[in-house]
């Protein structure tokens, strides 16, 4: 059987608009999976201002600025107009929709069932409810390890170094393998970010028959 | 039927792949897409860079932008692969502006002339056999693809470059920041993946708006 590895960001809504789909495809597919965390390094679902290109971060010094701040503010609209119609398909609050949390934490507890050889999935999607529906943060460790206890992981306090090692680790071996955005999906060595892929995932795994999707 | 209008840039692979998919929607609809240039300032957003062979010899890159841009060509060569479309990497960020006023005139002298302009100078640009930068390889391209070109060389000095650079503004100013991007039914998608999208516009918009996917499949 063929192996999918899916990195989700656990901080933002990108992920999370890519299950329905993602789950779909594993229900019409016989595929092993691994969920795994990603911070991812795209600013995701917005976009942050530009910087000035100068030392001194002066806007006089850089020709290209106003072309950077006026590119800036259309990306801006079209990714909040991204994320509203993203928010009416999946029935989100865009205000909460719209934060990028530091989700580190729940990305090293992730580590804590990985390790256990457990699936990260129903976490994952604890973690995204808490976060885009009622709203929490989950940016501290007693939250987190309130949470993921929850899943039997006990020790996620007195293992806290162990387990952000693991962390660390799971970061180089995905940034050596290009990997950089959420969320993002590696078959057969072969690394497909954003769902827009889950069509030719489709079609790789159902053994590549008719027209392949464009 | 709603109008459809799209953005594209000649140095861009992921404008190219769009290419033929966006084609097929004149075919399934019966409609005529109209095509414009949105020259993007790629340095401005994802540095700059300059290979000779396939060694690096001038960059200002940060490791970041690296991972995006060879990433934007691995992903946009294997769905070119699948087409058999070839798409050679780049040597340097090209100024496609003449290119994209050469697009404003072959747009004035029909749909068919313009579609063959767009074909010719894509497939061969990407083939790293077009000089896009070059106005006797650009008026070749033009002449080739049946589009008259008494009065160019004059034009995108002058009038042409004026309605480009304006054009370039007002595009950014409205919205449209990077190809291919389609503006239909008052929204604006910015992608391919947007398609399925621009269907369901051109299909009277039944049911629920699609989610994105590269899902276009070609009748050829």
């Amino acid at each position: 059987m063929k192996q999918l590895d899916i990195y989700l960001d656990l901080g933002n809504v990108t992920g999370f608009a890519a299950l329905p789909g993602t789950l779909k495809l594993l229900e019409a597919t016989a595929v092993s999976v691994r969920w795994l965390p990603i911070s991812s390094i795209i600013p995701r679902p917005l976009s942050r201002p530009p910087r000035p290109n100068t030392d001194k971060n002066d806007p006089a010094g850089d020709p290209l600025f106003e072309y950077k701040q006026k590119r800036y503010l259309a990306k801006r609209q079209f990714e909040l107009d991204e994320l509203n119609r993203d928010c009416q398909r999946l029935g989100l609050d865009p205000s909460l929709a719209a934060r990028n949390v530091d989700a580190s934490l729940t990305h090293i507890a992730c580590m804590a069932l990985l390790q256990r050889q457990r699936s990260a999935l129903p976490f994952m999607q604890a973690v995204y409810e808490s976060r885009l529906i009622k709203g929490e943060s989950l940016t501290d460790q007693e939250s987190v390890s309130a949470l993921v206890k929850k899943f039997d992981v006990e020790d996620f306090l007195e293992g806290f170094e162990r387990y952000q090692g693991l962390w660390v680790r799971h970061i180089e071996h995905y940034l050596e393998l290009g990997i950089h955005d959420t969320p993002c999906y590696v078959l057969e060595a072969e690394t497909f970010q954003g769902r827009q892929h889950l069509p030719l995932i489709q079609w790789r795994l159902e053994g590549e028959v008719g027209p392949p999707p464009l | 039927m709603p109008e459809l209008k799209v953005f594209i840039d000649f140095k861009s692979p992921y404008a190219y792949i769009a290419k033929d998919p966006t084609y097929q929607l004149e075919a399934d609809f019966g409609i005529k897409i109209d095509w414009y240039p949105l020259t993007l300032n790629i340095g401005s957003y994802l540095g700059t860079a300059k290979k000779s062979g396939a060694k690096v010899v001038e960059s200002n890159r940060s490791s970041n932008q690296w991972l995006s841009v060879k990433y934007a060509y691995r992903d946009a060569r294997r769905y070119a692969n699948l087409r058999g479309l070839t798409l050679k990497g780049t040597q340097k960020i090209w100024d496609s502006s003449l290119a994209g006023i050469a697009l404003l005139w072959a747009k004035r002298q029909g749909h068919d002339p313009l579609k063959q302009y767009l074909d010719i100078t894509y497939e061969r640009f990407w083939k790293r056999e077009l000089d896009i930068e070059d106005l006797a390889v650009v008026l070749a391209v033009l002449e080739e693809a049946g589009v008259e070109t008494k009065g160019f060389e004059q034009w995108q000095a002058a009038e042409g470059r004026i309605e480009h650079d304006e054009l370039q503004i007002e595009l950014l100013e409205s919205g449209v920041y990077g190809v291919p991007t389609y503006r239909i039914g008052g929204q604006t998608y910015f992608g391919r993946e947007h398609l399925p999208r621009v269907r369901w516009h051109l299909e009277g918009e039944p049911g629920l708006l699609p989610d994105i996917a590269n899902d276009s499949v070609l009748s050829q």
